[in-house]
C-alpha cells in the first residue's frame, strides 16, 4: 500500500470530489515511460501528438507514445529535436521527468510537488473524517 | 538542409498571428476574423492566411482597433505569394487614405511598411494583386520599431521547447559584440514578440512565438542570453477572478463553457474588473474542442487559467473523455481529446492527433532513453475538500417555487408558492409561500423542497463529530393579525426526511412545555418570532449535528453556502504493480434523502378566556436558503407544550 492525500480548500461538489480524488488516483497508480527520444530537426512535430517508434532494443515496434513536449536545439553545429515521450494514454497531466523548467513554469511533475507542498503548508485536516472509499478499477 | 529564421518584433501592439475570431469555437478555416470582399476567398490554418481574387478596391481588411500611427509608426507582415507579383495596402485611418505596397516572393519575407504619424489607424485593406493566385500572410503587426532579424551568424546556440498543458519557452545565447543588442539600433526589450522558425525542408515552420522576458549580457565572449515564454504565458499570468458580470462559479457548465469565459473574460479582456487597462493578450479559441461532461460545481478561487484547465481536464480523466490542451506559436489555445494510443482523433482541430515521421533506429533515431519507474506511485489517495450542496448559493430558492412540496395541510389549507423577486435575502428571488383556509381561520402546514423528495444528499457521509455539515438557510414570516398560537407537542419546526415516516426534525420555536434555548431561535412561542425580519440559520445537521445551533468555524470563504461540509475521500486501487488491473474493493452508496421543511404543525391551541380555535400557520424552510417565506395567519393565543424533537 502506498498512501497519499491531498487537501483542496475550495468548495467543490459531491460528483467532482470524487473526481478529482479519481483523477489523482489514476495519475499516481501506475508505473510509466517518461522517456526522451532525440532525431534530426523535426520542426512540424506538435505537443501531445501520438509519435510512433521503432527500436528493437527498446522492444517497440511501431508503436504509438505520447509526445508530452518537444525541444529543438539548434547551433551552427546542427539541429536535434528531443521528443519527451510518455506510455501514459489514460491522464491529462501525466507525470514527467523532473525538469529545472517545469518546476519554475509549475508543469509537468513538479505540478504535483508543489501541489503537495501547497497541501502540507495549507490544511487543516481533520483525523476523525469518515472516508468515503471510492473503488477504482 | 535544416533552415533558421527568427526575429524580434520590437514594441508591438495590435497584431494578429492567427486570423482566427477570437470568441468562437468555430474551426472552419473560412471563419476568418478578417473581412473579406467580394469576389475574394480567404481561410486560415490558425498560423497563416490564404487569400486570393482580390482587386482594386476589394481584398482582405484588418480591424486592429483604433490606433495611433504615431505610438505604432510600423505596419510589419511577413508574406509570399504563389506567383509573385506585388500587393496594394491601404491604410485608412483619421487623414487620407495610406496607399502603400510591396513585392512578394514565392519564399517568405518580412515587410516594414512605414505609416505617417499623427493618424488615427482603423482598418487596413490588403488587396488588389497584381498577379493572380495564393497570397499567404503569416502575421500583421503594428510596431513601435522595427524587426531584428537573427540571422544564423548571431546566433550561437538556442532551444526551443514546446509543452503541451503549460507554456513554451526559448533560449537564445547570442553574439552581442559590442553590446550589439542592447545599446544600438538592434537593442530591443522586454515584452517584445519573439518569433522563431526551424524546418527540415525546404521551408520552415513556424515553431515558436512568444515574448522576451530576459536579457543577459556576458563577459567574456561578449554574448547576450534572451529567454523567452510562449503567448501561452497569457494563460499562466491571468488570474481567474471575480468580474463585474462573470463571478468565476460554474454551476452545470461544461468544460468548453467554463474555457471559453476563462478566454473571454479573463485572459483577452481589455476591460477586466471594469478596469480598462488592457492585457495585450488575445488568444483565440477556435480550436478549443468539448472534453468532459457537465460540472455541477466549479470554482476557480484566483487560480490562474493553466491551473484552471489543468483541474478540469482532471475531471476530464475522472469522466473517463480526458483531453489536454496547448497553446500553439499563434496564440491559438487547442484543447483536444487525448486519446487512446494508436486511436487519437483530434477532430476538427487542423493539426493531425498522429505525427507523420517514425522514430526509428537505424533511420533517424539518435539516441534515446527510455526509462520507466514506480517512485511515484500510489494506490490509495485521500482527498479532504469542501462540499456544498447546491453548487450555487440561493439555487433551492432563485425561482423554484414550482419544484417546492407542500404536505400535512390543515383540512381546507391552501399552499401557493411563488418566486418573489421584491423581498430577498441574497440572490434575485426568495420562494414565497401563502397559506389560507377560505373555510376556517384555522390553517397550516409543511412545505419541502424538493417536491420530488428526490435531492439525493446523502448527510451522513459527510463531515465529522468535530465539522458536521451545515444547512445555512434564511426564513422570514409575516403573521400579521393573525392569531399566534403554538400547540402544545406540535411547534414550527423544521425536518430533513428520507420519507414520510423517517424524518430528523429540529424545533424551531420551542412550545409552551419546552425551554426556549431549546429551539433553533432560542424562543418559546410563535408569537416571539418578529414579522418580516430576515432570520439567519446555520444549522448543524446530520448524526453529529448536536443541539447547539451556532455557527460551526468551516474552511474557507465559501463556508457560509447552503449545506457545506469537509469531506473525506478515498480513491483507491489495489493494483500494486504498473500493467495489473485495479480491483475494486467495497463501494460507496447514496441514499437518496430529502430535505424536507416543516411549516409548523397544524396547531390548535386555546388561550384563556378564548376559545379553542387553532388558528396558526407555519412558516419555516428548508432546502438552502428559504428566502422569505411568508404565510398570513391568524393566532388568537400561545399555547405551550413540551417537545424538542430530534430523531
Amino acid at each position: 500500500m502506498r498512501e497519499i492525500h491531498f487537501f483542496d480548500p475550495i468548495t467543490k461538489d459531491d460528483t467532482a470530489l470524487n473526481n478529482y480524488a479519481i483523477a489523482e488516483l489514476k495519475r499516481l497508480r501506475n508505473g510509466i515511460l517518461r522517456g526522451t527520444a532525440t532525431t534530426p530537426l523535426l520542426g512540424d512535430a506538435f505537443p501531445e501528438q501520438q509519435v510512433q517508434v521503432t527500436t528493437q532494443s527498446a522492444n517497440y515496434s511501431n508503436t504509438f507514445l505520447r509526445a508530452t513536449s518537444i525541444i529543438h536545439r539548434f547551433s551552427p553545429q546542427g539541429m536535434l529535436t528531443e521528443f519527451q515521450l510518455s506510455d501514459d494514454f489514460t491522464n491529462s497531466q501525466p507525470l514527467d521527468l523532473w525538469k529545472l523548467s517545469n518546476a519554475l513554469l509549475q508543469i509537468g511533475e513538479n505540478a504535483i510537488i508543489s501541489r503537495e507542498v501547497y497541501d502540507l503548508k495549507t490544511a487543516i485536516l481533520d483525523p476523525t473524517f469518515t472516508p468515503q472509499l471510492v473503488p477504482v478499477t | 538542409m535544416p533552415q533558421f529564421y527568427a526575429e524580434v518584433l520590437r514594441s508591438p501592439g495590435p497584431h494578429d498571428n492567427s486570423f482566427r475570431l477570437l470568441n468562437s469555437n468555430d474551426p472552419s478555416p473560412s471563419t476568418i476574423a478578417w473581412a473579406k470582399d467580394i469576389g475574394v476567398t480567404a481561410t486560415s490554418d490558425g498560423d497563416i492566411i490564404t487569400f486570393s481574387g482580390s482587386s482594386p478596391g476589394l481584398g482582405v481588411t484588418w480591424f486592429p482597433g483604433s490606433t495611433s500611427s504615431t505610438t505604432y509608426p510600423y505596419l510589419i507582415v511577413r508574406a509570399k505569394a504563389a506567383n509573385g507579383g506585388t500587393l496594394a495596402v491601404a491604410v485608412f485611418n483619421s487623414g487620407a487614405t495610406m496607399n502603400l505596397s510591396f513585392t512578394l516572393m514565392t519564399t517568405w519575407q518580412t515587410f516594414t511598411l512605414p505609416l505617417t504619424t499623427g493618424r488615427t489607424i482603423s482598418s487596413i485593406l490588403f488587396g488588389n494583386q497584381s498577379v493572380a493566385g495564393n497570397i499567404l500572410l503569416h502575421y500583421a503587426y503594428l510596431c513601435g520599431n522595427t524587426p531584428i532579424q537573427l540571422s544564423q551568424k548571431e546566433v550561437i546556440s538556442g532551444s526551443v521547447t514546446r509543452s503541451s498543458l503549460g507554456t513554451d519557452h526559448a533560449e537564445l545565447r547570442l553574439n552581442n559584440y559590442r553590446g550589439k543588442f542592447l545599446n544600438s539600433a538592434n537593442a530591443f526589450s522586454f515584452g517584445d514578440h519573439l518569433h522563431i522558425y526551424l524546418g527540415q525542408g525546404s521551408e520552415p515552420f513556424h515553431v515558436y512565438g512568444g515574448e522576451t522576458e530576459h536579457q543577459e549580457p556576458i563577459q567574456p565572449n561578449d554574448e547576450m542570453i534572451i529567454t523567452s515564454r510562449g503567448f501561452g504565458i497569457a494563460l499562466q499570468q491571468a488570474v481567474v477572478e471575480n468580474q463585474p458580470s462573470a463571478a468565476p462559479i460554474y454551476t452545470n457548465s461544461t468544460p468548453l463553457a467554463i474555457i471559453n469565459d476563462f478566454i473571454d473574460n479573463h485572459v483577452n479582456n481589455a476591460t477586466k474588473n471594469g478596469v480598462p487597462i488592457a492585457t495585450n493578450y488575445r488568444i483565440s479559441r477556435s480550436y478549443a474542442q468539448s472534453v468532459g461532461a457537465t460540472i455541477p460545481l466549479y470554482i476557480s478561487q484566483f487560480k490562474n487559467v493553466w491551473d484552471s484547465m489543468r483541474e478540469l481536464m482532471d475531471l476530464s480523466v475522472a469522466q473517463g473523455f480526458p483531453g489536454v490542451f496547448f497553446v500553439d506559436p499563434a496564440e491559438n489555445l487547442h484543447v483536444v481529446p487525448l486519446g487512446a494510443q494508436a486511436a487519437a482523433n483530434w477532430g476538427t482541430d487542423p493539426i493531425p492527433a498522429t505525427y507523420g515521421t517514425t522514430l526509428a533506429t537505424g533511420v533517424n533515431l539518435v539516441t534515446y532513453r527510455f526509462p520507466r519507474d514506480v517512485k511515484s506511485l500510489r494506490n490509495r489517495v485521500h482527498y479532504f475538500g469542501v462540499s456544498q450542496n447546491p453548487g450555487k448559493y440561493g439555487a433551492w430558492t432563485e425561482q423554484t417555487a414550482s419544484t417546492w412540496g407542500s404536505e400535512r395541510l390543515v383540512p381546507g389549507t391552501t399552499a401557493t408558492f411563488s418566486d418573489d423577486g421584491s423581498i430577498v435575502a441574497t440572490g434575485k428571488y426568495s420562494v414565497k409561500c401563502i397559506l389560507t383556509n377560505s373555510g376556517s381561520a384555522h390553517y397550516g402546514g409543511g412545505m419541502f423542497y424538493p417536491a420530488g423528495k428526490n435531492l439525493g444528499l446523502n448527510i451522513t457521509a459527510l463531515g465529522s463529530v468535530y465539522s458536521p455539515p451545515l444547512f445555512d438557510f434564511y426564513f422570514r414570516i409575516t403573521q400579521g393579525a393573525n392569531c399566534k398560537t403554538t400547540a402544545l407537542g406540535s411547534p414550527p419546526s423544521i425536518f430533513f426526511a428520507t420519507d414520510a415516516s423517517n424524518r430528523f426534525e429540529y424545533n424551531l420555536v420551542s412550545d409552551g412545555n419546552t425551554a426556549a434555548l431549546q429551539s433553533i431561535l432560542g424562543v418559546q412561542g410563535i408569537n416571539n418570532v418578529t414579522d418580516n425580519y430576515w432570520y439567519h440559520v446555520l444549522l448543524p445537521i446530520g448524526p453529529n449535528g448536536g443541539v447547539l445551533f451556532n455557527s460551526t468555524p468551516v474552511a474557507n470563504t465559501w463556508h457560509r453556502r447552503s449545506i457545506l461540509v469537509r469531506v473525506s475521500i478515498s480513491a483507491q486501487t489495489l493494483a500494486l504493480h504498473h500493467g495489473l488491473t485495479s480491483t475494486m474493493s467495497g463501494s460507496i452508496g447514496k441514499t437518496v434523502e430529502v430535505a424536507e421543511t416543516r411549516a409548523g404543525a397544524p396547531l390548535s391551541g386555546t388561550t384563556a378566556g378564548e376559545s379553542s380555535e387553532a388558528d396558526t400557520f407555519s412558516h419555516t424552510t428548508t432546502g438552502q436558503a428559504l428566502h422569505d417565506t411568508r404565510t398570513c395567519a391568524r393566532s388568537t393565543s400561545l399555547t405551550r407544550s413540551p417537545r424538542m424533537t430530534l430523531h
